[in-house]
């Protein structure tokens, strides 16, 4: 107890003085005793200093030295940083800070303007704005407003229970002609829209292999190569089998298989057919292996033989043979 | 649980066969009872018609395991035999290769065997063939491929490899785990 009572008379445990830490000069003072010759652009959190090094400073204590100089320097960078003027906000104050004077290259290169389709380019020549439509229309028969496309949509001829027909060809199905007509409209505008991919990559992938305006400089290798491996890997398999049956080359890489794998089921039991299957799976394995020439095998006869035929021989001589004393 | 692919069926009867040859089919085609081949979660089982019935209820996730695991696919599509096929392996095998009791140990922690351990061995035994090793009464202990000849093991000195190992009956203490 009698410490507690000590302590609060002088300040508590754990409370720091400001006055205490100037008395120890643990850190230096915000003025700087040097003369201002930075170069400031404050826009971007910069000060330029271009004045020149003490040599005789630096090589005393280089480390030293250097922190000096960039400890003033933050100091006035900062200094100025606080005569800017200033906006409250609930944390705190925000500088405003000046528009930045140095300029920083772009990380990224400017990205290519995309090129125009057809339609752009004349519209440019002939001068065409693009109009906004209304995305609703008065529809004369419902007497309302409808949207101008798709379902429900403003007078759609299509809804019709009886339409008029042709005069000139009364065979022909009206309903039928308008599913007709649509699909061309949409097919043709599919071709067109494919026209305008292939002119702006000036390539399509129809076109791998001829001049199609890729040149063969740096740039365009990785694309060229990989439009003949493509194109090298559907040629390929452009056999009777699909390429079933082809030989694989010496050193070729097999071809990922198309399509889903089919894995037998489970509902399948029937055990006999399955082992059948089997047993002629291994009877075409078996016929591969037995086709090739056992070397060891056939050496080995063929020393056995030789070596009866050579014995035959001596005893056919005459006399007995002599045994070889070991070596 | 579903049956082998063809090209599965291909691959792991290939490496069956360097091991038993032509008694593959009496693995496949039993007389006393219809067992068959299924793939399980990348394990190959050898089981018998009834199991395989009564295992096609259980989902696929749940079932642990069935049968007799013969091994397992690797990633790359591959084959490897695991210890629990020896059985069958013992049973049927083309060439044998009978160890002596000193060496016996050295192959069941998993080293090659060494042609001062090997007792005997199947005559005209080719190189790089399959083989099942036995102690000398008749227990099998493993499987492997031989490094040579039977005719080149005459003139080896004793220190050369004979079998290179593949298995051994000590697997099932050190990767019980992961064995069924």
């Amino acid at each position: 107890m009698s410490t507690t009572t000590t302590s609060s008379t002088t300040a508590p445990e754990g409370v720091i003085n400001a006055s205490d830490i100037l008395a120890q000069n643990k850190f230096s003072s915000h003025l700087v005793e040097k003369e201002d010759s930075l170069l400031y652009d404050l826009g971007n959190l910069c000060a330029f200093d271009f004045s020149s090094l003490n040599k005789a400073e630096y090589n005393e204590n280089p480390e030293e030295y250097i922190n000096k100089i960039s400890r003033d320097n933050v100091q006035l960078l900062i200094t100025r940083m606080f005569q800017l003027d200033s906006k409250v906000v609930e944390s705190g104050a925000l500088a405003l800070l000046p528009k930045p004077l140095t300029p920083i290259p772009r990380m990224k290169p400017i990205p290519e303007a995309k090129q125009q389709t057809r339609w752009e380019a004349f519209a440019a020549i002939k001068d065409i704005k693009k109009r906004k439509k209304d995305s609703k229309v008065w529809d004369e028969t419902h007497k309302e407003w409808r949207h101008s496309w798709g379902y429900k949509r403003a007078n759609d001829e299509g809804e019709n229970f009886a339409m008029y027909a042709n005069p000139n060809n009364p065979e022909q199905d009206p309903f039928q002609k308008l599913i007709d007509d649509k699909k061309e409209r949409v097919d043709k505008n599919k071709r067109l829209e494919q026209r305008n991919l292939d002119e702006s990559h000036k390539r399509s992938s129809s076109m791998v292999g001829s001049n199609n305006g890729l040149d063969f400089s740096k740039e365009n290798r990785g694309q060229i190569k990989n439009d003949v491996r493509n194109t090298l890997n559907v040629a390929k398999v452009s056999t009777a089998s699909m390429g079933k049956f082809d030989k694989v080359l010496e050193g070729d890489k097999k071809l990922p298989t198309r399509g889903v794998k089919r894995l037998a089921g489970l509902g399948d039991n029937n055990i006999q057919g399955e082992s059948e299957n089997s047993l002629k799976m291994v009877k075409r394995i078996l016929n591969k292996e037995e086709g090739i020439l056992n070397v060891d095998k056939a050496t080995n006869q063929f020393i056995t033989n030789e070596n009866k035929e050579n014995m035959k021989k001596k005893f056919k001589d005459g006399g007995r043979p002599i045994k070889k004393s070991k070596k | 649980m579903r049956k082998l692919t063809e090209e599965e069926t291909k691959v792991f009867f290939e490496k069956l066969i360097k091991f038993i040859g032509r008694n593959i089919s009496l693995l496949i085609e039993r007389k006393d009872e219809a067992h068959c081949f299924r793939v399980q979660k990348n394990k190959v089982y050898y089981v018998n018609e009834e199991t395989m019935k009564k295992a096609q209820s259980v989902p696929r996730d749940s079932l642990q395991s069935l049968g007799t695991c013969f091994g397992k696919f690797t990633k790359t599509g591959k084959f490897k035999l695991q210890i629990t096929c020896l059985d069958y392996l013992a049973q049927y095998a083309k060439y044998k290769v009978w160890v002596k009791p000193q060496s016996e140990m050295s192959w069941l922690y998993g080293n090659n065997l060494l042609k001062a351990g090997m007792g005997r061995i199947t005559e005209d035994t080719p190189a790089n063939q399959g083989v099942v090793l036995f102690s000398m009464n008749d227990v099998p202990i493993g499987f492997g491929t031989t490094s040579k000849s039977t005719q080149d093991c005459r003139k080896l000195d004793p220190t050369a490899m004979v079998v290179y190992h593949i298995c051994d009956v000590g697997e099932y203490l050190r990767d019980e785990d992961t064995l069924f």
